[in-house]
């Protein structure tokens, strides 16, 4: 698409600009287009802006003056405003679809009220679109709902019900979330240059905490680079299509390539209030590198004990999280299509699906090489190779050698 | 030296098609950000779901398979 020529991470003699200075040299370089009269230019930054940062002000006023209204803010950035429309598109022609299969009395295993079904698909419809799962979305098109969220296993009479299941989801988020802000703070120091080195470990009765850094792939200094330069360095790789696979083969034989699996999906579109999630400190002191990297640790070691101390440890958490997937997914196991089970919001549920994943070896074992192209893809993937030859010895270190922050954690064996 | 059994089994899984390996001994599941590790010292693996340790699996137990799998199938959504 036009705009993919203009690129303002870097100027003319492929200097990178700061991501936090983008917003302005943006602004800037429109202007000189406008005052330059190089309206080919000002459609190329004004294409970038909309596509590349649709959430910004200036991709905000763009997307108004060109499409008549800016698409929904909940959508999540990155996405070209067509692409952001189609999406729109998508949501609308599945709740359709979903108002004629309740017409047709298709929303519901058992005599249950059609129209509040639909209301549920509809409403994680919804959601599944402010997440940006077309995936989803599809799913729950062809969803019936059933009519109680509350289980038992036959077995030992253990009762669960899907709200148990959506408030541990919940906070396993809010977890990953604190964790995560923790993290992004020692990266940031790390990039600030005021953590160096390889490996700190902070010991503590409660576990072993370990901060590795090592230098990755950074994909902001890859979104930065030219459409032209992206293609030098990538290189086509064939890869099995299932779409093509379900297209190509007999039944039988797309049903040994591959394996199902069950799948369990959340839909949380009122958030439930959860008690005693801990606040993340991403404050890091100390006077040198080392004392900056423990402190980030022993944050990471209060916030994992707060967590642990309110709501178990991981693998506790984790044991509960399966049993109850367990319960849920075999007295679903035999209804045969998309499961939609409710929780008490509206809003909220969880879906029930099936799915087929292409099996490697099967294929290698059951097809001939020429079904096994009938069946594949190409796609580029970029080539650390073909980049090292390319690219500037600097340009190659932005983009495959960024110091990267990796923090694990090993809970005390003796607990 | 032998390829581990960590990595033999990664390698495994993603075969199946139960998840995307992403590097040696690593997984990414199909559907979400999840990252599992699975590192071996001795007879022991340990699974990590981004970062944090779900526990240690001895595979010389006879209830590994069923525990290991039961672990993964709950991290990585299969």
């Amino acid at each position: 698409m036009a705009g993919l020529g203009y690129n303002p991470y870097r100027d003319a003699a492929g200097k990178f600009s700061k991501p936090e200075d983008v917003g302005k040299k943006i602004e800037g370089d429109l202007q000189a287009a406008y005052d330059a009269g190089d309206f080919s230019q000002v459609e190329a930054i004004e294409n970038y802006a909309m596509e590349k940062m649709p959430e910004s002000p200036l991709g905000q006023s763009l997307l108004e003056k060109n499409y008549g209204s800016a698409p929904q803010p909940k959508v999540r950035s990155g996405l070209s405003a067509h692409e952001q429309l189609l999406r729109a598109k998508v949501t609308e022609l599945a709740k359709k679809n979903v108002e004629l299969r309740a017409e047709a009395g298709d929303v519901t295993f058992d005599d249950a009220n059609p129209e509040r079904a639909r209301r549920r698909l509809d409403e994680a419809i919804e959601y599944a679109q402010s997440r940006g799962n077309t995936h989803l979305i599809s799913k729950l098109t062809s969803a019936k709902v059933l009519p109680s969220g509350a289980f038992q296993r036959e077995s030992d009479k253990k009762r669960v019900n899907t709200d148990a299941t959506i408030r541990a989801y919940t906070a396993e988020k809010e977890f990953e979330a604190g964790r995560n802000s923790i993290q992004a703070a020692i990266q940031a120091k790390i990039d600030s240059g005021e953590i160096s080195g390889e490996k700190y470990t902070f010991r503590d009765d409660s576990g072993t905490y370990t901060l590795t850094i090592k230098p990755g792939f950074d994909e902001e200094a890859y979104e930065a680079l030219d459409e032209r330069t992206r293609r030098e360095i990538s290189v086509p790789v064939n890869s099995a299509s299932l779409d093509l696979a379900r297209e190509k083969l007999s039944p039988e034989l797309f049903e040994q390539v591959t394996t199902q699996q069950q799948v369990m999906d959340f839909v949380v579109g009122k958030e439930p209030e959860i008690d005693g999630i801990p606040q993340a400190n991403t404050n890091l002191l100390g006077k040198d590198s080392e004392e900056v990297a423990i402190s980030g640790l022993k944050n990471l070691s209060n916030y994992t004990q707060a967590v642990e101390r309110n709501f178990g440890s991981k693998a506790d958490r984790n044991a509960l999280k399966a049993e109850r997937a367990e319960i849920i997914k075999s007295a679903v196991a035999d209804r045969g299509q998309n499961t939609f089970v409710p929780g008490r919001a509206y809003a909220n549920g969880a879906l029930l699906s099936t799915r087929r994943v292409l099996n490697s070896k099967e294929l290698t074992d059951k097809l001939s090489p020429a079904q096994i192209r009938s069946i594949s893809t190409m796609k580029y993937q970029v080539s650390e190779e073909k980049a090292r030859a390319m690219l500037s010895k600097e340009q190659y270190a932005a983009l495959f050698e960024k110091p990267k922050a990796a923090l694990r954690v090993t809970p005390s064996r003796k607990k | 030296m032998a390829k581990d059994l960590a990595q033999t089994l990664a390698e495994d899984l993603a075969e199946l098609g139960l998840a995307e390996l992403v590097g040696p001994g690593s997984l990414k599941a199909l559907d979400s950000n999840t990252l599992v590790e699975l590192e071996q010292e001795d007879d022991l693996i340990t699974v990590y779901e981004n970062g944090e340790s779900l526990g240690d699996f001895s595979f010389a137990d006879e209830k590994f398979h069923e525990a290991f799998m039961a672990t993964l199938a709950t991290s990585l959504n299969f």
